[in-house]
């Protein structure tokens, strides 16, 4: 036998045992790729949080209106118009009134706006006067409902 | 009188039925936003001159057709804005078809009356449905069902809808903008249709008897 036959021999059975050893790294990382793919699968999906939204209103009042009959008949609306239960998830708040100018600003949750925005529509007595509420504007932050709080006719 | 800040709301709506018309309710309609009321009752001074025009609104309740076309006689269809408040199935239909008649009434009482083919007729007839904001809010659930029903039906079918507040006194207005929501969240209204019932619809009954505002 010639030295070039061993060597090619030898070649030969280098590149067998490559082979094989390749083989055996592929499946093992594939069992790694598809451990990995199978942890970020079973991740839970995060819960957005509840974005904020500011409804600017007005009133036309007969006469001195206080912020606590104000809230009450807010609440009281939208209990009567679309439950308790869209009550508390709206959580409507109001942020200030002012009872001098006759105008305030509700913080809301961003799904119930339209709801809570309907609702204080129709309020037509707050604390036994005769009142309309008028809603102005909606924004999205606290410094942009002051400025139409504070807007001039 | 009564607001010290309310910012003025953009005049395009139109009040298509107003029971009692006074200067106090005028003067809260324009703060409310609203240019044009339909009163049934005018006791207006004219002493403030205050920028809401105001038009004479006629209800005909009719029980069959001939109570109606008697009733129809002696009105000035011309000057005035007449609505029909049908209570039998005949009536309805025939006032789909009769050009004096402005718009037909749904209440709590005639609803019945309101079917599919109704709906077909006015829509072929373009004879706008008119509602009253109070029958939609209060009432047991069973007859706002049915009007949820008829609203949806009549206003998939494409037939013209008119909204009332049916405000007697100054504090029974209501804001348009609250009655456009309140469409879209408890009667699955689009927005954008709902605020045609409260502006172009109107609008439209109007310009067609007294010509561009």
């Amino acid at each position: 036998m010639h030295d070039h036959e061993v060597l090619l021999f030898l070649l030969l059975g280098v590149s067998v045992a490559l082979i094989i050893i390749s083989s055996i790294l592929l499946k093992t990382s594939l069992k790694y790729y598809r451990a990995l793919k199978a942890l970020l699968a079973t991740k839970t999906p995060s819960i957005k949080k509840p974005r904020k939204r500011y409804v600017v209103f007005s009133l036309i009042c007969e006469g001195d209106v206080s912020r606590n009959s104000l809230e009450k008949a807010v609440m009281e609306k939208i209990a009567e118009y679309y439950g308790q239960s869209l009550l508390h998830k709206a959580s409507p708040y109001i942020v200030f009134f002012d009872e001098k100018t006759r105008r305030g600003v509700i913080r809301v949750t961003h799904l119930y706006v339209n709801h809570v925005i309907a609702a204080i529509g129709f309020i037509k007595n707050i604390g036994g006067k005769k009142c309309i509420v008028i809603p102005i504007r909606t924004t999205g932050t606290l410094k942009k409902a002051r400025e139409y709080f504070a807007k001039k006719l | 009188m009564l607001a010290r800040g309310v910012i003025l709301l953009a005049k395009v709506f139109v009040d298509f039925y107003i029971e009692r018309c006074d200067d106090t309710l005028l003067e809260t309609a324009r703060k409310l936003g609203y240019y044009a009321l339909a009163c049934s009752n005018r006791f207006i001074s004219g002493v403030k001159e205050v920028s809401v025009k105001t038009f004479n609104k006629v209800i005909v309740p009719a029980n069959y057709v001939g109570e109606l076309r008697n009733a129809l006689r002696d009105i000035n269809h011309k000057n005035n804005i007449v609505t029909v408040h049908p209570m039998s199935v005949e009536v309805a239909r025939w006032a789909s078809h009769d050009g004096r008649i402005d718009s037909i009434l749904m209440t709590p009482e005639n609803i019945k009356v309101f079917d599919k083919k109704q709906a077909s007729t006015m829509k072929y007839y373009s004879k706008p449905l008119e509602v009253r904001i109070p029958d939609l809010v209060h009432g047991d659930s069973e007859i706002r069902g049915a009007i949820y029903r008829r609203l949806n039906l009549f206003a998939k079918s494409g037939v013209p809808v008119i909204a009332g507040t049916m405000a007697r006194e100054w504090f029974e207005l209501i804001s348009p903008v609250a009655i456009i929501k309140l469409l879209s969240t408890q009667y699955d209204i689009p927005e954008k249709v709902a605020l045609r019932y409260l502006t172009d619809i109107p609008q439209q009954v109007i310009s067609s008897k007294w010509g561009n505002l």
